[in-house]
């Protein structure tokens, strides 16, 4: 097979890939979730104003729900939104993108690996389509837009290696902090994985178990790495500004609210500790070897089979990182990735390339492991393009295996017919279970129903109306009013000063315009004229239509269930 | 003296288990002898296991040390302790495994065909990867994805053609079958039980730090290939996987096979560390090895501090129930009512009672909520089935006065750990009413 013809196919897999990605984008999910809602209004606030919905001008990190997101990925939502408007396409589609640019990289990290082209086209083919680039490429997430930042500045980390040393090429030399510090300019998590991977690549641990002497490694190491020192620095001094910008006490409000050490203290179950002054001291249930445990059990849950490919957590269930049906890989893939895994313990000794895959995969997880959950995607996410190498070595593995198998049979090409087919299968299912399933299964608490419907009609309506009640049980419903209607920024700005402080969490809801947060209550509201109520608590039918002057409109969420009432008295 | 022991060893007054009830009759009723039985049959498995594995690698450390693995994990204790009929499936499944080494094709068909009809004989229950195969499930969940793209009001247009391509039983059908395999992979039951993420009922198989040994041993074997070992391992993980699909029961059985090849390449680290002379990795190793060493101390520590924690609650269920009415003057009680809720009661009753009256004793679940109790019975049962169950197993915390306003007297209560009958309480009451 011709090069060319190589780049025509993968290029042809590149665009059915993002073709898929955005099809059907303002369906499925059926509506923003609240962090895609804050995204997408503070870049519509910042193209209309040039601030954030709080007046910031320019902000590094968004304030949004007192979570200071990473503002990134807002900002590359600005040509979208001024395309297109501020709707779920337009908010999403930088998502798609950096999922799709992403697969560009991971094509150039397998030429590395499949020397064999049809193998290498085949697994390209089967990766491009792995369930959870399909579902993190379809929402609006500052991690997929850094996972695709973090893969690039990678890519450059690995392959510019000796120009990075020698400083050959200085230009060539700077692209991989430069892409890391994008990474950590789109997504908190990327602010530490960058630096650990930069300290594992310069440091190279895993060869110290290959050295006789520690001698010899000083010697390796002041001979070849400590001329790489550099590219921390330089990537330090590029995300200084975040830090400088923001209280750092601010920046690091989810670490403290979610990190390991807080919630597991003492480690040991309490029934085992043996005395009450010193949990150190305990000898045969020491909090030392529990804590050690949760730490390697933390880190190495992102490289434990059953979880990428078919466990489901109850934190992950419910969230945006649920894929239904799925964990991260496909299920065949899950298999092949065992078989990745013996062989990229095989070669580790002998082949960089190997132990650069467990460094990336380490400094990925690293961040997530140092919150309480056991098995996080979402913050983990840089990891998932190395878990898929690790998937192409155990297609290595088996397509060596069956080569030599169907060689001796005779049936190679309809083996290989029947082994495609299942693969084309596989991908066709992922896809359909992306669009429409997913939707009808993860609708609700964390997108929840009714205001994609809702809205739009109350904004038609509310011009007649003195005031808007909302009741709404979610602590930061505000936001859909603000993104399905494209409030004018300047209006919300105005209230900045009666929000709530930096630092509250629970509910964020604030009053603007006509709107006002308060508890639906028809026998006292009924009474007022000129008002408008959405109503999300039970709502008789009955008390609205006898009261002269009052409508009721019916607000459906995407499975044709109830979800709201808009209530208007004249 | 008794007492003393089992305060400090409580595992070891866990009560007969039902596997164990099936056949206690055989053993004259008593359960050490049982239990040493079981021993035997484990030791067995770990004598032909030891000559397999020095057969092939001529390396006595290796062979040793994988069997002194196994030999010291709680999982082996809680086999011989609890379980009889799992100790001889790993004496048979060992055995044939060793009589038949050197026919390696008749190894798998044999050894794959006797731990199948074993599964079938021993139990009446069947594994989830059983139930898979009829298609009934592959079935529902193809209706259900269509019942649940079809509740979509503004789905993302499909056409039908190419959704019948994928949602249909057979490819359904492999999904489900694939997602029997997968669990066969989870490190975390293999590994981490002692800080489960899901916090499942099961016994620790491998302490954490020996994944470490693992990962070690997985490339001292796939850079020194030694054929006939690697073979072996390929073999016994077949095998295992087998066991693991058609074993129905709790996690850690379902696991019992592989001890063998995991603790077989552990054991290839722990030699490799002891004979390398790279510094880092020997420290390292070392380091780990001596912290397995602790890990196996400090959970079989935890396993006899808090044994209900660890194992299942129902023995103890039972052993508290007809305990409690073994004190009591049977005579002065027309009916003895004793739930159900839990499993088959009978063979309990003779074991603890010698023999149950069957006009006297009526082993079924009961609901007191609404009646009264009859006089001269005794009931024992859960605290749900005397004051009312709750939905989310939410029982009224004043229930003792509940039960007493009922007129229960010589009440005696005791408060499981575990939910083993959910919406009826974890508390357990023997009362009688004269």
């Amino acid at each position: 097979m011709s090069r060319k013809i190589e780049k025509i196919i993968v290029g042809g897999i590149i665009v059915l890939s993002f073709l898929v990605k955005i099809y059907g984008l303002a369906k499925s999910p059926p509506s923003v979730n609240f962090d895609e809602a804050a995204l997408g209004y503070n870049a519509y606030s910042i193209l209309k104003t040039g601030k954030d919905e709080y007046g910031n001008f320019l902000p590094l990190s968004l304030r949004s729900f007192n979570d200071y997101k990473p503002a990134l990925y807002a900002y590359l939502s600005i040509p979208f939104i001024a395309v297109m408007g501020l709707n779920e396409t337009s908010t999403r589609m930088v998502s798609a993108v950096a999922g799709t640019i992403s697969m560009v990289f991971l094509y150039f990290f397998l030429k590395e690996l499949v020397k064999n082209k049809n193998l290498r086209l085949l697994i390209f083919g089967i990766l491009a389509f792995e369930p959870w680039r399909m579902h993190f490429s379809r929402v609006s997430l500052e991690a997929n837009l850094s996972a695709c930042f973090f893969v690039i500045g990678s890519w450059f980390l690995y392959k510019n290696r000796n120009l990075i040393k020698q400083k050959k090429n200085i230009f060539k030399a700077i692209l991989a902090p430069i892409f890391f510090s994008l990474a950590a300019y789109s997504y908190h998590g990327a602010r530490a994985a960058v630096p650990a991977l930069i300290i594992l690549f310069i440091f190279d641990p895993l060869r110290f178990f290959f050295v006789k002497s520690f001698k010899e490694y000083k010697k390796w190491f002041l001979k070849f790495k400590v001329k790489y020192l550099w590219l921390l620095v330089f990537f330090i001094l590029l995300i200084m500004p975040v830090f400088l910008a923001n209280k750092s006490s601010q920046v690091l409000t989810r670490f403290r609210q979610e990190n390991v050490f807080y919630r597991y203290f003492p480690f040991t179950p309490k029934e085992l500790l043996v005395g009450e002054k010193s949990v150190w001291l305990n000898l045969t249930n020491n909090p030392i070897y529990y804590f050690l445990g949760i730490m390697s059990g933390h880190m190495l849950s992102y490289f434990s089979p059953i979880n990428l490919g078919g466990r489901v957590y109850a934190w992950v269930k419910g969230g945006v990182q649920y894929i239904p049906g799925f964990s991260m890989l496909g299920w065949a893939e899950t298999i092949i990735f065992v078989f990745g895994l013996v062989s990229l313990i095989k070669n580790i000794k002998v082949n960089f390339k190997n132990r650069y895959i467990v460094y990336w995969m380490l400094a990925s997880a690293a961040p997530a492991a140092l919150t309480w959950n056991w098995f996080h995607p979402l913050r983990s996410m840089n990891l998932y393009p190395a878990v898929e190498l690790i998937v192409a070595l155990g297609m290595i593995k088996i397509a060596k295996i069956l080569g030599k198998f169907l060689a001796k049979k005779k049936i190679g090409n309809i083996a290989n017919l029947g082994i495609a087919s299942f693969f084309v299968l596989s991908v066709l299912f992922v896809v359909l279970n992306e669009y429409n399933y997913s939707a009808a299964i993860t609708h609700g608490e964390y997108q929840p129903g009714g205001f994609k419907e809702g809205v739009k009609i109350l904004a038609q309506m509310q011009d007649k109306y003195d005031t808007v009640i909302i009741d709404s049980p979610h602590a930061q419903s505000y936001i859909f009013f603000l993104f399905y209607q494209s409030m004018d920024p300047k209006i919300v700005q105005a209230c900045a000063d009666k929000r709530p402080a930096p630092g509250v969490e629970g509910n964020l809801n604030f009053d603007f315009y006509k709107y006002k947060f308060a508890k639906y209550d028809w026998p006292q509201q009924k009474n007022k004229s000129k008002i408008l109520i959405w109503a999300s608590s039970e709502v008789i039918e009955k008390e609205i239509k006898d009261t002269p002057g009052a409508n009721l409109i019916w607000i459906s969420n995407a499975v044709r269930e109830k979800a709201t009432a808009i209530i208007s008295k004249e | 003296m008794e007492n003393i022991f089992f305060n400090n060893f409580k595992s070891l007054a866990y009560p007969p288990t039902e596997d164990q009830l099936r056949i206690i009759g055989c053993f004259l009723g008593n359960i050490w002898i049982l239990r040493f039985l079981s021993l035997v049959l484990l030791l067995v498995s770990l004598f032909f296991w030891y000559k397999l594995v020095f057969k092939i690698t001529k390396n006595k450390i290796i062979s040793f040390v994988s069997v002194g693995i196994i030999l010291i994990t709680p999982v082996f204790y809680i086999l011989w302790l609890s379980f009889p009929f799992d100790c001889l499936k790993l004496a048979i499944a060992l055995g044939l495994m060793y009589f038949l080494k050197n026919k390696n094709g008749f190894l798998l068909f044999g050894v794959s065909l006797f731990l199948v009809m074993f599964s079938f004989l021993v139990t009446s229950e069947r594994s989830g990867f059983i139930h898979k195969l009829s298609l009934n499930d592959a079935k529902s969940e193809v209706q259900e994805r269509f019942a649940a793209e079809d509740s979509l009001i503004d789905p993302v247009k499909v056409p039908l053609k190419i959704k019948r391509m994928v949602y249909n039983k057979y490819f359904i059908e492999y999904k489900e079958i694939i997602n029997e395999i997968i669990p066969f992979f989870d490190t975390e039951s293999l590994f981490f039980q002692e800080i489960h993420p899901l916090e499942q009922k099961s016994v620790v198989i491998f302490v954490w730090p020996e994944v470490f040994l693992l990962i070690g041993g997985v490339y001292v074997l796939a850079k020194y290939k030694n054929k006939k070992l690697n073979s072996l391992l390929i073999a016994s993980l077949f095998l295992s996987l087998i066991d693991f699909l058609f074993n129905p029961f709790a996690v850690f059985r379902k696991f019992e096979l592989i001890l063998f090849p995991l603790s077989l390449i552990i054991s290839v680290a722990i030699w490799q560390v002891w004979k390398s002379k790279m510094i880092f990795g020997k420290t390292v190793g070392g380091l780990i090895a001596l912290a397995s060493f602790y890990g196996v101390v400090a959970n079989h520590v935890d396993l006899n501090k808090r044994p209900d924690f660890w194992l299942d609650n129902r023995p103890y269920f039972y052993e508290f129930v007809f305990k409690s009415i073994k004190e009591r003057n049977l005579s002065d009680f027309n009916k003895v009512y004793v739930t159900s809720l839990v499993g088959k009661t009978e063979n309990y009753c003779k074991y603890y009672l010698g023999s149950c009256d069957q006009n006297k004793f009526v082993f079924n679940s009961f609901e007191l909520k609404e009646i009264r109790p009859e006089k001269k019975s005794i009931y024992a049962g859960f605290v749900g089935e005397f004051i009312g169950s709750d939905f989310k197993n939410n029982i009224n915390s004043d229930w003792l006065t509940l039960v007493k306003d009922k007129g229960f007297t010589n009440l005696k209560t005791v408060s499981l750990r575990d939910t083993i009958a959910y919406k009826f309480g974890n508390d357990v009451v023997v009362g009688e009413v004269k």
